[in-house]
């Protein structure tokens, strides 16, 4: 058996249990995780024991409770890694999961996660709203033209700004795919919920499309750094020569 | 769908209630749960720790005492009250079910 293995584990918040059974499909070809590195790139290593892997979501304040984490251990998870929304536990084969009530965990997501969604769109739907209102302003002024005028246009005309407006249709579009996958995950959740079952994994060819999608929205935010250093470079705030 | 009013309650939930006419603490529920089922009923330590805290909210349960990190609870009057009330719901159940069978078995034997 070689060494270590690596997976994608980009899934957005939505496909946890996509996330979960990717984990439980590597422990029982003989894997275990053992870290997941930048929030990205999992290290699978072979497994000394049979392990079942959980999945769970939180703001995070499950972590603070300690009572919380005892109450895990005593039922024989053990938390291994907290990954951007996720938490990662680890138990012997054939324990009871975290999660046995579907109806609870919808609950719960609906409580943490979807407010905390909620803030993030409404914090990036104000950004837009923000720059939409300064093409507004600036299509009103520029007939007269003036300070304010050249500002907003050396606004527009900066690299980072200009970026964002070329990119703004992948990005909605991304936005309409990620909305309408959750929005799917939701209704799925519900109809399983009523029915007292198990919220269902989604099938992997998807699970690992939609995990590259948002790999390929980490990357798109890397990219804007250089573009942003560009502009500070161009506006003269770094750049000074050595020595002067 | 979850209850925001714990009119009904779903069989965790009723369980959950039935292991806490005495003091106990989280594990100890599930334990005692799997016992008294004889593992049909499996309360998971998240979903437990969920139910544990809209118990206590709704005034359910209260909390009895703490050791490291680990809580115990102890049902209050209105935890017993609606643990009865869920209790004679379900035999009301079993007996019109007992009567609506029986009448069947009676019909299929005469």
């Amino acid at each position: 058996m070689k060494p270590h293995e690596w997976m994608l584990f980009t899934y957005p918040v939505m496909d946890l249990k996509a996330a979960e059974a990717a984990l439980n499909r590597a422990a029982a070809e003989g894997w275990t995780l053992d870290r997941v590195f930048l929030g990205c790139f999992a290290r699978l290593v072979p497994a000394q024991a049979p392990v079942v892997w959980a999945v769970d979501w939180s703001d995070g304040a499950h972590l603070e409770r300690e009572d919380y984490l005892a109450l895990c251990a005593d039922a024989g998870w053990t938390f291994v890694q907290k990954v951007g929304s996720f938490q990662l536990y680890r138990a012997p084969a054939g324990t009871t999961p975290i999660q046995t009530d579907s109806a609870e965990e919808l609950e719960r997501f609906r409580q943490e996660e979807l407010r905390r969604l909620g803030k993030l769109t409404g914090c990036l739907g104000l950004l837009w709203l923000v720059l939409a209102l300064l093409v507004g302003v600036l299509a009103l002024l520029l007939p007269a033209g003036g300070r304010t005028v050249d500002g907003l246009l050396a606004l527009f005309a900066s690299n980072t700004v200009l970026y964002l407006l070329l990119c703004l249709p992948l990005l909605l579009a991304g936005l309409a795919a990620w909305t309408a996958r959750l929005c799917l995950r939701l209704a799925q959740w519900r109809r399983t919920a009523a029915e007292g079952t198990p919220f269902p994994a989604p099938g992997p060819r998807s699970a690992k499309a939609a995990a590259w999608l948002c790999l390929l929205f980490r990357v798109w935010v890397l990219s804007l750094f250089p573009v942003l250093l560009l502009d500070l470079a161009q506006a003269g705030s770094i750049g000074t020569p050595w020595g002067s | 769908m979850a209850r925001k009013k714990l009119d009904t309650l779903t069989e965790q939930m009723y369980y959950v209630l039935l292991s806490l006419t005495q003091e106990r603490h989280g594990y100890a529920i599930m334990q005692y749960v799997a016992a008294l089922t004889q593992g049909r009923v499996a309360i998971g330590a998240g979903t437990l720790y969920a139910l544990l805290g809209r118990f206590e909210k709704e005034g359910l349960i209260c909390l009895a005492g703490q050791e490291e990190n680990r809580k115990r609870y102890l049902l209050t009057q209105e935890g017993r009250r609606v643990l009865e009330e869920e209790w004679e719901r379900l035999q009301r159940l079993v007996a019109d079910g007992a009567r609506v069978l029986r009448e069947e078995d009676g019909h299929e034997t005469s």
